[in-house]
């Protein structure tokens, strides 16, 4: 990376410029090329007459190329100089576009989450955003259903399920459950809590979904191969689950309110079905005995009476 | 169609975190070009001289402001193919509201998202 450095400080224009002028007013030569010897800089000078030196370019212990003319060691120590302050600088950039994308990832998990009520959304939603700064090759949402049983909400990549396959009072995940600590294992193999016989794991981050004091699950990110977590990929997804726990709380209490309320519409259903039979034979027992009551129907009972007795009916009034 | 893009910002640093965030692309596709300016006026000048595909934008700038530019560019300069994204430390919907008059292509806000700021240009270099 350094060679590059010192590739782009002298395509850049100032450098050269000033090795340029330096080279000209002491009237020396300055010839500068890669570690590969392909020619980065030449500033020709009046014949001195003086022995060229060559002299190499380092950066911390590493050499980043050579320099060769009679103020050789000047230059090469002015190089070495700007390509660590250029390292420098691109280090210190890139940390800060680093918490520019964990700003934007919050302000935008936080926009998401608040948009979304379905807990598998959430889960699945928290999951995505936290892999896309956090290295790893899958990973899980999971909740501990009940206390006893895992209820996995999301999943994502490869090397998931055998954590999962443990009982819900051992292994890791039960580890980070009970403990409610976020933890990294950069090698799962040296872990007490890491079944035997699995190797498709290597390295693991995971933090717990606490809401109101309460560890309702946790996030789990793997890597199947070696990564070296560290405490600032810890507080990041610490801080992504401590603004999904609360989220997940209120879609599952939506989940749960939704599913009371489906079960208290069916039997509200159930209940007016029962009350419309009753009802339809009410109105029929009614129509009974309005017919009964007719008087239509009395001319037909005296009549009908009056026939059995006519033809001697025993039960006849 | 033209791999020139041009960063407007007044600071340096913006400036400095925007050419880092474009370089990892500019490592990859070596005939893309970015410019930088630090007013308005320079980016006029740039735009009309090299006429980027792309412009990323600052909104408030001394002198002449994102806007004005951002009005130049899409109006009377007749460059209507320039992509432009605006670029504010405010979120407010007013500004937002401004930079679509203004013929803005796109608003975003400051601090900027790198993977949003690298993949606009992968869509408008069609990289």
């Amino acid at each position: 990376m350094t060679v590059e450095h010192l590739e782009r400080i002298l395509s850049k224009g100032d450098a050269a410029a000033l090795i340029q002028v330096l080279g000209r007013a002491a009237g020396t030569s300055v010839v500068v090329r890669d570690p590969d010897g392909k020619l980065l800089l030449s500033v020709a000078s009046r014949a001195s007459g003086v022995d060229l030196e060559k002299r190499a370019i380092l950066c911390g212990d590493q050499v980043i190329g050579w320099v060769t003319g009679e103020e050789a060691q000047l230059v090469a120590a002015l190089l070495g100089d700007l390509v660590t302050r250029e390292a420098e600088k691109e280090e210190l950039l890139d940390e800060i576009l680093d918490l520019y994308r964990q700003v934007n990832l919050l302000f935008n998990l936080s926009e998401k989450l608040a948009a979304s009520l379905e807990v598998e959304t959430v889960a699945s939603t928290t999951l995505r955003e936290a892999s896309r700064l956090i290295e790893a090759t899958g990973g899980a949402v999971v909740l501990l259903d009940q206390g006893h049983a895992y209820r996995s909400l999301a999943a994502m990549g490869q090397g998931i399920p055998p954590l999962f396959d443990q009982a819900a009072d051992s292994g890791v995940v039960a580890a980070v459950l009970t403990s409610a600590r976020a933890e990294i294992i950069n090698d799962v193999r040296l872990n007490a809590h890491y079944p035997e016989g699995l190797d498709s794991i290597r390295s693991l981050i995971s933090a717990p979904l606490t809401s109101r004091n309460q560890t309702l699950g946790v996030i789990v990110l793997v890597s199947q191969v070696p990564v070296i977590y560290t405490a600032g990929d810890l507080k990041l997804l610490t801080t992504l689950a401590s603004q999904a726990a609360p989220a997940i709380e209120n879609a599952l209490l939506y989940e749960k309110t939704l599913q009371e309320a489906q079960a208290r519409e069916e039997r509200l259903r159930r209940q007016v079905q029962e009350l419309r039979i009753e009802l339809d034979e009410a109105r029929q027992r009614e129509k009974v005995a309005e017919i009964i009551g007719s008087d239509y129907y009395r001319r037909l009972r005296d009549r009908a009476d009056t026939l059995r007795r006519i033809i001697g009916d025993p039960g006849a009034p | 169609m033209n791999r020139r893009i041009l960063i407007v910002d007044d600071e340096r640093r913006t400036l400095l975190l925007m050419e880092r965030t474009l370089r990892d692309l500019q490592d990859e596709h070596e005939d893309i070009e970015i410019l930088t300016a630090s007013d308005g006026e320079e980016a006029l000048e740039i735009i009309v001289a090299q006429k980027p595909a792309l412009v990323y934008l600052d909104l408030m700038m001394p002198r002449v402001g994102g806007l004005d530019v951002c009005r130049a560019v899409k109006g009377e300069l007749g460059l209507q193919d320039i992509y432009v994204v605006m670029l504010t430390a405010m979120g407010q919907q007013m500004d937002m509201q401004k930079a679509q008059e203004a013929g803005a292509d796109l608003y975003l806000t400051k601090p900027f998202d790198p993977d949003t700021i690298l993949s606009i240009a992968q869509d408008v270099l069609s990289l």
